[in-house]
């Protein structure tokens, strides 16, 4: 069983995303607010993040999140969560992700298919993200 | 977005072609003075060219009269007698002034907005030296030409349409100064009288007074009620145009407002349909415990229903990306075209073999510079709206090819054997919401936008697309990518590509 924090603005996706993770068997903390997630995994270090790109005091508020997650757990998986949005008019793609830039290890695509979710969950876990960040 | 119609007679295809065109919406201009300069001098270039070019006219009249001296006997029928050598003078020292102005107004539309100053210059050389040869033709024609000094009103007049009143004012200053002097120097002897009519040698000037009193102070008073009506004309025309400026920008910028924040509401309607979206999900995995079946069945509706509209929030998410300047020109890079439709084909294969439907692609390495954005939703439209309007079991061929023309960088085609599209209709089918009733009973779940999208980033790219259809029988897409190294090439939007990118990231990473 692992422990993962979900880093999200909208109570009800959060709620359907911890659903699944608790089906699989892991245990959830949800954290609404990006300013909070630095101190959530200092409290207890999860063993992975699953991050939503925009919140609404920061559109880009993900982004800043994962730079400042990575440089104090330079290996904790990041799953991020994408959709179309002004920077990113296709969403976007693996060749974004960067150490700089996006130090993300994965992500997945809104509207969430819970399959590619579970799928992208297991991989990070057992350290086989895309991304190869973790 | 596409019909489809059906005959007994196998109908001619339709060609419709697409040129990039600039956006629609006028780009704000800069305030204040730059703004008064960034309007006035393409006007004031323009002008300086319209000039030049009327000069030819003159020195053609001249050579013409010039040539006339050479035969008496022609002047000599309309009781003139014309020596070759005042008008071929005129003639050949316009030729080489005008040479050298047309060469000064080049050099100074190079320098574009700067130059400003160097074509004002420009102008007031070209009337300046003008004014001058025309004081000499008006002399050389002689008193029995009374009309004569009416040929100044041309300067006149045309410094009053492309001057301010005070510029144009000095313009007629100058003009009213030079003939003052020929009747001076005239009267006191320093310049020998002239005529051009056969018989009668010149006579010698009148007195100064009486030149003054009858013929100076006349003119002069014709000249400045010409100036002050022109003028004003002008001025007004002026302020007319400015003010249709202003409103022209405050037009383009409530339109900017608008879609920025037409963009934002969508934005915000993304969030409860994933969250909406997710809930199905949660529901549909039995993750909330088992669903009956009727109760399952209408969850898939729901959730089928909620994948729709987020596709159509997407599809209109990027398509206001692609208008809105706000976000600037992504960076172009040297891509493989190929590489981008191989992309392309991986995603959306699934959905075309679900309906049986086949993907054939000849791919050979396609270098080309543009924004990998823009080139994933051009191509990614044009398969998905061919795959859409596809009948079962039909075939879609995606195929790209390094450019052959002059010009001209890359060409994708993509050829499907769909429902087609009538004549008539071509034009329309890159309108946004544009649906045919044809194309809306084929596929009730098409937004109509994906075609929207492509125009808008082949414009971008400065790309052409042609159409070429048959109804029943399928439509092929072909576009056609410019070479930006090519100095024929006029694209909206483009920048040169930016080595230092390495993706398709924002640039204020």
């Amino acid at each position: 069983m692992a422990y993962l924090l979900i880093v999200d603005d909208d109570a009800d996706f959060a709620e359907s995303v911890a659903t699944v993770c608790r089906a699989m068997g892991h245990e959830t903390q949800i954290v609404p607010k990006p300013g909070e997630a630095l101190a959530r995994v200092a409290e207890r270090r999860p063993d992975a993040v699953i991050l939503d790109v925009m919140f609404p005091e920061d559109p880009a508020a993900g982004f800043q999140v994962a730079r400042d997650l990575r440089k104090r757990e330079p290996h904790l998986p990041i799953l991020m969560l994408t959709a179309v949005n002004q920077q990113f008019p296709l969403g976007f793609s693996h060749r974004d992700i960067d150490p700089k830039w996006l130090p993300v290890t994965d992500f997945v695509e809104k509207p969430v298919d819970f399959e590619a979710l579970r799928d992208r969950i297991a991989r990070l876990l057992t350290g086989s993200g895309e991304g190869g960040q973790g | 977005m596409r019909g489809a119609a059906d005959s007994a007679a196998p109908p001619a295809p339709a060609r419709y072609r697409l040129v990039p065109t600039p956006e629609e919406s006028p780009a704000p201009a800069a305030a204040g003075v730059a703004e008064e300069q960034a309007r006035v001098e393409p006007l004031l270039h323009a002008n300086a060219v319209w000039f030049c070019r009327l000069r030819w006219l003159v020195v053609a009249v001249l050579l013409g009269v010039a040539a006339s001296g050479l035969v008496p006997q022609l002047p000599a029928a309309a009781g003139l007698r014309i020596q070759p050598l005042w008008p071929g003078a005129a003639a050949v020292l316009l030729t080489g002034l005008n040479v050298v102005f047309t060469r000064w107004t080049r050099r100074a539309a190079d320098r574009g907005p700067c130059g400003g100053g160097s074509i004002r210059a420009v102008l007031w050389t070209q009337i300046a030296s003008d004014l001058v040869i025309l004081t000499a033709v008006i002399h050389w024609l002689g008193p029995d030409w009374p009309a004569a000094p009416f040929m100044y009103l041309f300067h006149i007049i045309l410094a009053c349409l492309v001057f301010s009143p005070a510029e144009s004012l000095a313009v007629a200053g100058l003009a009213a100064g030079l003939y003052g002097l020929t009747i001076w120097m005239g009267s006191v002897g320093w310049l020998p009288p002239s005529s051009i009519r056969l018989g009668t040698p010149p006579s010698p000037p009148a007195p100064l007074s009486v030149q003054i009193w009858t013929g100076l102070l006349p003119m002069l008073l014709i000249w400045g009620v010409i100036w002050y009506l022109v003028s004003r004309l002008a001025t007004t025309l002026r302020r007319r145009e400015l003010e249709l400026a202003q409103t022209n920008r405050r037009l383009a910028a409530s339109s900017e407002e608008r879609a920025r924040h037409m963009l934002e509401t969508t934005h915000q309607l993304k969030a409860p349909f994933a969250a909406i979206h997710a809930m199905t999900q949660v529901l549909l995995g039995d993750y909330a415990g088992p669903l009956p079946p009727a109760a399952r069945e209408v969850v898939e509706k729901i959730s089928h229903r909620c994948l729709a509209l987020s596709r159509q929030i997407q599809e209109m998410l990027q398509l206001a990306n692609l208008r809105s300047r706000a976000q600037g020109t992504p960076p172009r890079q040297r891509l493989d075209l190929a590489s981008v439709v191989r992309e392309v084909i991986g995603r959306v294969e699934p959905a075309a073999r679900q309906r049986r439907i086949r993907l054939e692609t000849t791919l050979p390495p396609t270098p080309l510079t543009a924004a990998p954005d823009h080139l994933t939703m051009l191509v990614e439209n044009l398969v998905v709206n061919a795959v859409t309007y596809s009948r079962e079991g039909g075939t879609v061929e995606v195929s790209c090819t390094p450019g052959a023309a002059p010009g001209e960088a890359a060409r994708l085609t993509v050829r499907d054997q769909g429902i087609g599209i009538p004549a008539d209709k071509l034009p329309h089918i890159f309108e946004d919401y544009y649906r045919t009733e044809e194309a809306v009973a084929h596929n009730r779940a098409s937004t109509g936008l994906g075609l929207a999208i492509v125009r808008q980033a082949a414009r971008a790219e400065g790309a052409t697309i042609e159409v070429e259809s048959t109804p029943g029988r399928g439509t092929i897409f072909t576009v056609i990518f410019p070479d930006p190294c090519s100095p024929a090439i006029s694209r909206p939007a483009f920048s040169q590509p930016d080595s230092c990118t390495s993706h398709g990231l924002p640039p204020d990473r």
